[in-house]
């Protein structure tokens, strides 16, 4: 395993999938037109050591791909990762990912480089996708890599719109948690806090609020990522 | 398995058939493979005449209706919901599709790839039987008199051991029968049971046929008494006609039989009829030593009860032998029969119990005569569990001078009963349909003219009190008054026939629901939302179409919901398909309704549809066909449509 201290400034990315993925064209421009339907869609979720994305290391990656309604389940991303420290015993109930998943999983390069395969130039979705975003590219960097540059869409965000909260200036956080808006919106949750799971079930949210959306005539990725 | 999605969804798949049939692996496999699709309402999955596509699938939420466009209509063939396969025609034939499948609501479906499927067939005949007998089959053909009054339990619940299959156990007569001609005198008969060490003497004719019986209890109260000599012969006291019973006979019948005519003796003959030879008799002892707990015991303990404390433990153990009824699948018609015998049995203990308490408060015996009925489900002998009391009170027609004393005393009376069932786990009626109620509490007469006031003046309220009211059964007391009230009834329908047409407009306020999971069947607000109303949705269709059906065929005497319908069939040979099949939906709809009540300890009446499995559900939704039939049949025999 080469040293990533030498590696930090980006001159000498560790994982070989970074020079095909910083290739890709993210052009806005170009993807504003693309209907909805005929958009890949990557939903992800990471579970980690804890809240601090600066600090903390990722655990595992899960992802599905939602193009056209579907989700292929022949086709979908799930890595444990070794990390140099076990999780903290208290974070174990919550995620369910035990020291020795971890020793059983992949290094953390080779799980971001089959990642960066897996999302080419997808549009990136999460609940809270914004923590996730940040935990990986911190990840990325120590890799010697740069950010991910891909679009993406917080389906909080998405509810918040669907629901014509956005206008009004205050909400209940409460009510857009991961496990409030699936009650609202009749998604039965299971393996709540697998980072597959949860990504599954952000998939099948997704799904829901763009049906609602398109019946409020969203019909591309500009109407959709625009406003 | 790989990936936690894809084990999430074998093991939803493992619990439908056909997936069901495969083995673990095979389905592991397939279970990777699938494509989890949303589809939004009103998609078309698939459109009738379209070449099939390389999928089946699955509903995994919401619904889907299978349309078939015939010129310009579309009609709706099936509706899938949670677990329903649909789209396997690729699987079957290379043929357009013939149906279309579209979403009726926001619906997840599992699209399985064909592809290796075809393998999987090939290599598992099971699955390939499966999808042909039961694709090829209409979805009416899924409720077949097989299946009569059976419902789908969980494993689990049918291996447990404390469940033996007793009742149903075929009787053995292992001994050879002791035997006497009518002309043997008493004492010759007494030595020949006690070499024998018998209880009871079979007398029979020089063919073998049984011409009556003696028993033990006939000795102590014919000869100890002194009432007959010990050289009497035994044909001047034996027992006769003696029942007799086949030899093959149930557990279950026999019991029926013994409480029915309260004898603790059956002949068994080699025909089951009197006029064949002896094989050997049953006693209620050879009952009691086979199973523990049993009706007639319980009957016997209830006739003893003093205090409603003590009748409340008994009726608990009832409730342990309802279960063991339902968990042995035991017919409804016998397990109903046992448990109204015993409900019965309850009442008219309580109501001597409380005869003795207002004779002993200085109040008298009871006045004149009258009767105490049931209404609703316990008329109906359709109690299994105990739910709110339902009753009332008709008496004797007294000069007017005495009405109000009288009067009086049957509402101190009733309310002295009534009390003492709610005691025993009856709950008083939150209607106040209780004999206590005056309103409830009328003498013959009166009674009269209250039903011909409903019958000629047919309203919401007149309407809904005869559904609860004519439904009455004597419990208690004079047994020709009932009767000349349901005469006085049917008397009444028959001039007002338009009454009927009321009432038929009624029983289609409750629409069958036509599958479990639209919204609309479901309470949408109030104390069990989200709950279905088992008897609401379900069993009142069927309860008041089967009351309208022999009203106007001037049937009366039969209370019960499918012996109703079953005599309906006989009555219309040329309807008798739908009436079966409302009598079968009936008695499964109020076994599933005993258990749910006895698993969640209530009247069972409301619960989640989504606790329930796969095969329970599509059994009660087969259930929801009859009430549609009997419906549109009620529709058209009154022609509610101008009504309406």
């Amino acid at each position: 395993m080469s040293n990533w201290f030498t590696n930090r400034n980006g001159k000498n990315p560790a994982i070989p999938q970074w020079k095909a993925y910083e290739a890709l064209s993210f052009s806005r421009k170009r993807q504003k037109k693309r209907p909805i339907e005929a958009t890949r869609f990557v939903v992800f979720d990471t579970e980690t050591t804890g809240l601090n994305y600066q600090q903390d290391r990722i655990l595992s990656i899960g992802a599905v791909s939602v193009i056209n309604g579907q989700i292929d389940l022949s086709n979908t991303f799930e890595k444990f990762l070794i990390q140099d420290f076990a999780p903290a015993p208290e974070s174990i109930p919550i995620h369910g990912i035990l020291p020795q998943t971890i020793l059983a999983g992949s290094s953390e390069a080779e799980t971001l480089g089959a990642f960066l395969d897996y999302v080419g130039d997808s549009i990136l979705v999460g609940h809270h996708v914004g923590f996730d975003l940040a935990i990986t590219n911190v990840a990325l960097q120590r890799h010697g890599c740069g950010k991910l540059r891909n679009q993406n869409l917080d389906t909080k965000m998405l509810a918040l719109r669907v629901e014509h909260v956005l206008k009004t200036s205050f909400y209940r956080p409460d009510d857009y948690t991961l496990d409030a808006l699936c009650m609202r919106f009749k998604l039965t949750p299971s393996d709540r806090h697998t980072a597959s799971g949860d990504a599954y079930l952000t998939a099948l949210l997704l799904l829901k609020l763009l049906y609602r959306l398109k019946l409020r005539e969203v019909h591309t990725l500009g109407a959709l990522l625009g406003s | 398995m790989a990936n936690t999605i894809s084990q999430r969804v074998y093991d939803f798949l493992k619990d439908f058939p056909p997936f069901s049939l495969l083995e673990k692996e095979v389905l592991e496999r397939v279970s990777e493979r699938v494509i989890v699709r949303y589809v939004q309402p009103k998609e078309i999955i698939f459109r009738q005449g379209e070449s099939p596509k390389p999928f089946i699938y699955i509903v995994r939420e919401g619904a889907v209706h299978l349309l078939r466009t015939e010129e310009e209509d579309r009609i709706l063939m099936d509706e899938c919901d949670e677990g329903d396969v649909f789209g396997i025609r690729p699987l079957i034939a290379q043929q357009p599709y013939s149906l279309t499948a579209m979403a009726v609501e926001e619906t997840l479906i599992y699209a399985i790839g064909i592809e290796g499927f075809e393998k999987v067939l090939n290599e598992n005949p099971k699955v390939s039987f499966y999808l042909a007998t039961n694709f090829a089959a209409g979805v009416r053909n899924r409720f077949s008199s097989e299946n009569k009054g059976r419902i789908f339990l969980d494993r689990d619940m049918l291996i447990d051991s404390n469940f033996r299959l007793v009742e149903v156990q075929s009787m053995e007569t292992s001994r050879t029968p002791v035997t006497c001609s009518p002309g043997t005198r008493v004492r010759s008969a007494a030595l020949t049971m006690t070499d024998n060490e018998v209880g009871s003497i079979v007398v029979v004719n020089d063919a073998g046929h049984p011409l009556g019986i003696l028993t033990d209890r006939d000795l102590r109260k014919n000869i100890a008494t002194g009432i007959h000599g010990l050289d009497t012969a035994v044909s001047t006291f034996m027992s006769k006609p003696v029942i007799c019973v086949p030899p093959n006979i149930t557990m279950a019948d026999v019991q029926i039989i013994m409480v029915k005519h309260r004898i603790h003796h059956l002949c068994v003959t080699e025909t089951g009829r009197p006029d064949s030879p002896v094989r050997g008799v049953i006693s209620e002892h050879d009952l009691l030593v086979i199973q523990g707990n049993n009706p007639a015991i319980l009957l016997k303990e209830i006739r003893k009860g003093k205090q409603p404390a003590e009748l409340k433990q008994i009726r608990e153990k009832a409730e342990t032998l309802l279960r063991k009824y339902l968990h042995q699948e035991v017919s409804i018609s016998f397990i109903s029969t046992i448990m109204s015998e015993i409900n019965d049995a309850i009442i008219c203990q309580a109501i001597k119990l409380s005869e003795i308490a207002l004779v002993a408060e200085g109040m008298g015996p009871a006045p004149t005569a009258y009767s105490w009925l049931g209404l609703g489900s316990e008329g109906r002998e359709e109690q299994l569990l105990r739910t709110d009391q339902d009753n009332a009170l008709v008496f004797a027609d007294v000069p007017k001078s005495k009405e109000e004393a009288t009067r009086s005393w049957f509402l101190q009376f009733a309310q002295s009963v009534t009390r003492m069932l709610n005691q025993v786990g009856f709950d008083f009626c939150p209607g106040d349909m209780m004999a206590s109620n005056p309103s409830w509490c009328l003498s013959e007469s009166e009674w009269k003219e209250q039903f011909s006031r409903w019958i000629l003046n047919p309203n919401q309220n007149s309407i809904l009190y005869s559904t609860i009211f004519f439904d009455f059964r004597c419990i208690f007391g004079d047994e020709n008054m009932p009767k000349a009230l349901s005469q006085h009834i049917l008397d009444m329908v028959k001039k007002q026939t338009i009454f009927l047409n009321f009432l038929a407009k009624h029983a289609l306020d409750n629409p069958p629901p036509l599958s479990f999971f639209r919204n609309f069947v479901v309470e949408r607000s109030g104390e069990h939302k989200d709950e279905f109303d088992i008897k609401k949705r379900a069993m009142m269709p069927l309860t008041d179409a089967a009351r309208i059906l022999v009203l106007e065929a001037g049937v009366s005497g039969i209370n019960n919901t499918f012996r109703r319908f079953e005599k309906m069939a006989e009555l219309e040979p040329q309807n008798a398909d739908i009436y079966i099949s409302a009598a079968n939906a009936y008695e499964i709809l109020m076994r599933y309704r005993a258990l749910q009540g006895l698993q969640n300890r209530n009247s069972g009446r409301y619960f989640k549809p989504d606790e329930l499995n796969k095969m329970q559900r599509l059994q009660l939704r087969n259930c929801f066909y009859p009430i549609s039939e009997i419906q549109s049949l009620l529709n058209l025999r009154f022609q509610l449509s101008v009504l309406r």
